[in-house]
């Protein structure tokens, strides 16, 4: 018994907290060290959001579904069902391949300046606080 | 189980595999966390890093593969390692026939007779046939001189090869290190390429060098192999291993294309342009055509580069002659080769080799001198190769099976059909060569099984073979069936003809009666005709029947005409056995056109009877 005892008198409660680290796509120095800068949290998960949508299908490597393929919608014809169609492949994609997300919405936004305004809204799981990530899509010329 | 970051799976080639294994090591670090989600910049790295890996491996295990000739895949490759064993695949090569060629009322206008060399039949000359409803073109090989006899000029045993005539010229250029010669077309016939080259003026034919031991520092020879795009090209000697050309010599090559659709079977000819302005032809076919190949597949590379390889250009043991005669005849089906002493009588100081062509039964006489004139120059010499040709003994098959129709959606002739595609495929699958066995219980089993409602099947076989006779001729003929003959006690079915059945032949004297041959169940053959049903013996001792070797011998006859148009005498003859073998030059295949085929309904499984009362079975020795 004396053993049990110890444990408990020696036991620490540890409060963890989960920490996402990731790289940043553009692979820029950090100012002060140099090295390339580290997205965490809540960046990452951005990043990573954005990373879905803006992949086209067939560009990852053996992975020929992955992403949101935005960037095909640009030739698309304007109409209200179209973009239906895309709010919900969007949605689909980030809840397949995000798994850290949770309540996605996506709003999209087409002034008909030849460009696609795309918002998208989720929660983190086990975070109250709603995340947002805007983009715009346009044609380079 | 945790791996140390500092242990990394390297032995996993595919794509998924290599990217778990990163994973894997990723997780024995805290810097960066994110690899396990898709989205994430690392995951982006972590699958670039894994492709390059994946593509890395398979060209590796690519390379490693077409190193060596049973893993090769690439023709280019496979051939590449035969030259190495010092074996050139064979190339397409042209269905070939022969025809007697006469032109007729040949006469100039100034009613002189032209000269022999004006009325030559050069190389390339045209004929055309149509085949299958096709038109195809066959040209002259090589150039051919008449005979001529008053105004008919004839053209004797002409070959004639179907494809198109072709030539390329080249000049070459000494300036050119390691010169080879590719010719335009890729489907050239290699056999019946013509090299000749002008060297200041004077034209020397080259030949093709097969033996390099016969080759000296002036001898006018040529090489010849497939490129790597599958061309053929040409080179020549450096001066030590055949006569080196000069710079500006002009190289005329002259060859046949091959066509993509080999019209073997093909025996109507008609001569497409004149000769000297004559035309008017008679041509009759001596060999129809025959022997269209297509270039050597990379199966057959690989299986003839290791046997060429083994027999190293001698032919010394069987699998030696096996060897070189697919390689002298790629249209060889099936091969069989035996020694002289195993012959029956035996024959000392000969091997005897039976070949059987892909579309047809027999080699033509060309065709087997040409073999056995280049197997002479490479086998012993006490030895001599006899080519002979393959008997072929046909199964004529008689099922009859019982179904449950109640188990199948089929009609009764569906059923029917299906079972004589069955017993097709059988005979494709298991009795495509010499030594090949027919096993009786294999083909029921097979039948059974042919469809679900298929309950049983009684399935009789008879054996046929075919015997060419000479007509006018008085000869004695033996016809050797390979197997034993049914005789269950002497004297069996002495009255009706014993086992022996034949197809009708007339014999010198009797120009008006049919006449057959059958046995007494004695061993002893018959020869009669028919008066209305009943057989009259025109010679009651006209051979005899081995029964235990299936050999049976004809004593001499003369036999005038048979009722079969090809002057063959079918005999038909119960086996001993259920089972068929093939010895020595025989070869055992089901006659497809010969397959009975009935279906009955199973009265037991319909319900139609009950107890078994009604139920009829086929009997195991009707035909």
């Amino acid at each position: 018994m004396a053993i049990q005892t110890d444990i408990v008198n020696n036991a620490k409660i540890v409060a963890t907290k989960q920490e996402w680290r990731d790289l940043d796509l553009f692979f820029k120095a950090h100012p002060i060290t140099g090295d390339v800068t580290v997205k965490t949290d809540t960046d990452a998960v951005k990043r990573s959001v954005k990373n879905i949508v803006l992949t086209n299908h067939f560009e990852r490597p053996f992975k020929p579904n992955f992403g949101g393929s935005v960037r095909d919608l640009l030739f698309e014809l304007n109409t209200s069902r179209k973009l239906r169609k895309v709010q919900k492949r969007l949605k689909d994609t980030i809840e397949a391949f995000e798994p850290r997300v949770e309540d996605v919405q996506v709003i999209l936004a087409n002034e008909d300046s030849n460009e696609l305004n795309i918002t998208i809204h989720y929660s983190i799981k086990n975070s109250t606080r709603k995340q947002q990530v805007d983009f715009t899509v346009t044609r380079t010329r | 189980m945790a791996i140390k970051s500092s242990q990394i799976n390297v032995t996993d080639l595919d794509f998924d595999s290599i990217a778990t294994n990163l994973k894997t090591y990723l997780q024995g670090q805290e810097t960066l966390k994110d690899y396990n989600f898709e989205g994430s910049t690392l995951a982006v790295l972590v699958d670039l890093l894994a492709y390059s890996s994946h593509i890395g491996a398979v060209n590796t295990n690519i390379a490693g593969s077409e190193l060596f000739l049973d893993s090769a895949q690439m023709r280019k490759n496979v051939v590449s390692r035969a030259k190495d064993l010092g074996f050139i695949p064979a190339s397409e090569t042209c269905s070939s026939a022969t025809i007697e060629l006469a032109i007729k009322n040949v006469k100039n206008a100034d009613g002189t007779y032209p000269t022999v060399s004006q009325m030559q039949l050069g190389r390339g000359s045209m004929f055309s046939t149509v085949y299958d409803g096709k038109t195809y073109n066959f040209v002259v090989p090589n150039t051919v001189n008449p005979t001529a006899n008053g105004s008919t000029y004839s053209y004797a045993s002409v070959p004639i090869v179907q494809g198109t005539y072709a030539s390329d010229q080249f000049v070459f250029d000494n300036q050119t290190p390691n010169p080879k010669f590719v010719l335009s077309n890729e489907r050239v016939d290699r056999s019946r390429l013509q090299v000749s080259v002008n060297s200041g003026g004077t034209a020397t034919t080259f030949t093709l060098s097969t033996n390099i031991s016969n080759v000296k520092t002036t001898s006018a020879v040529y090489y010849a192999q497939e490129n790597e795009e599958g061309f053929v090209e040409i080179y020549f000697g450096d001066g030590v291993l055949g006569k080196s050309l000069e710079d500006g010599d002009i190289i005329t090559t002259t060859y046949i294309i091959v066509d993509e659709i080999h019209a073997d079977g093909a025996k109507n000819f008609t001569l497409v342009s004149s000769v000297n302005g004559f035309s008017d032809t008679s041509i009759t076919v001596s060999a129809q055509a025959a022997g269209g190949t297509e270039k050597e597949s990379i199966e057959s590379i690989k299986f003839k580069a290791t046997k060429f390889y083994t027999s190293q250009n001698r032919l010394v043991t069987l699998n030696d002659y096996k060897a070189k005669v697919t390689e002298y005849y790629p249209n060889a089906d099936a091969v069989a080769v035996w020694g002289g002493e195993d012959n029956n009588p035996p024959v000392y100081g000969k091997v005897f080799l039976a070949i059987k062509p892909m579309n047809s039964d027999y080699l033509s006489d060309t065709e087997k001198t040409v073999i056995k004139a280049r197997l002479r120059d490479l086998n012993m010499l006490t030895v001599r190769p006899e080519i002979v040709d393959a008997e072929i003994v046909k199964i004529l098959i008689s099922t009859t099976f019982k179904y449950n129709e109640r188990a199948t959606t089929l009609s009764k002739g569906e059923l029917e059909s299906l079972v004589k595609t069955t017993i097709n495929t059988f005979d494709n699958t298991n009795l495509t060569n010499f030594d090949s066995i027919f096993r009786h219980s294999n083909l029921t089993k097979t039948i059974d099984e042919a469809d679900s409602s298929i309950l049983s099947n009684t399935t009789n076989i008879r054996l046929k073979k075919g015997l060419p006779v000479k007509p006018t001729q008085l000869l004695s003929y033996t016809v050797n069936m390979g197997n034993g003959l049914y005789n269950p006690t002497s004297g069996y079915n002495d009255s009706l003809g014993g086992i022996t059945s034949t197809t009708g032949f007339y014999a010198l004297g009797d120009a008006t009666n049919v006449q057959f041959f059958d046995d007494d169940g004695k061993g002893v053959l018959r020869r009669y005709r028919l008066s209305g049903s009943t057989r009259i013996y025109v010679d009651s001792v006209a051979g005899t029947v081995n029964y235990s070797t299936g050999l049976i011998s004809i004593n001499s006859i003369s036999i005038t005409s048979t009722v079969n148009a090809d002057s063959t005498i079918d005999f038909t003859l119960i086996p001993s056995g259920s089972d068929v073998v093939a010895t020595r030059g025989i070869l055992v295949d089901i006659s497809a056109d010969d397959i009975s085929v009935k279906g009955e309904v199973d009265t037991i499984a319909s319900g139609e009877s009950s107890a078994g009362v009604g139920y009829s079975s086929t009997s195991s020795s009707t035909y």
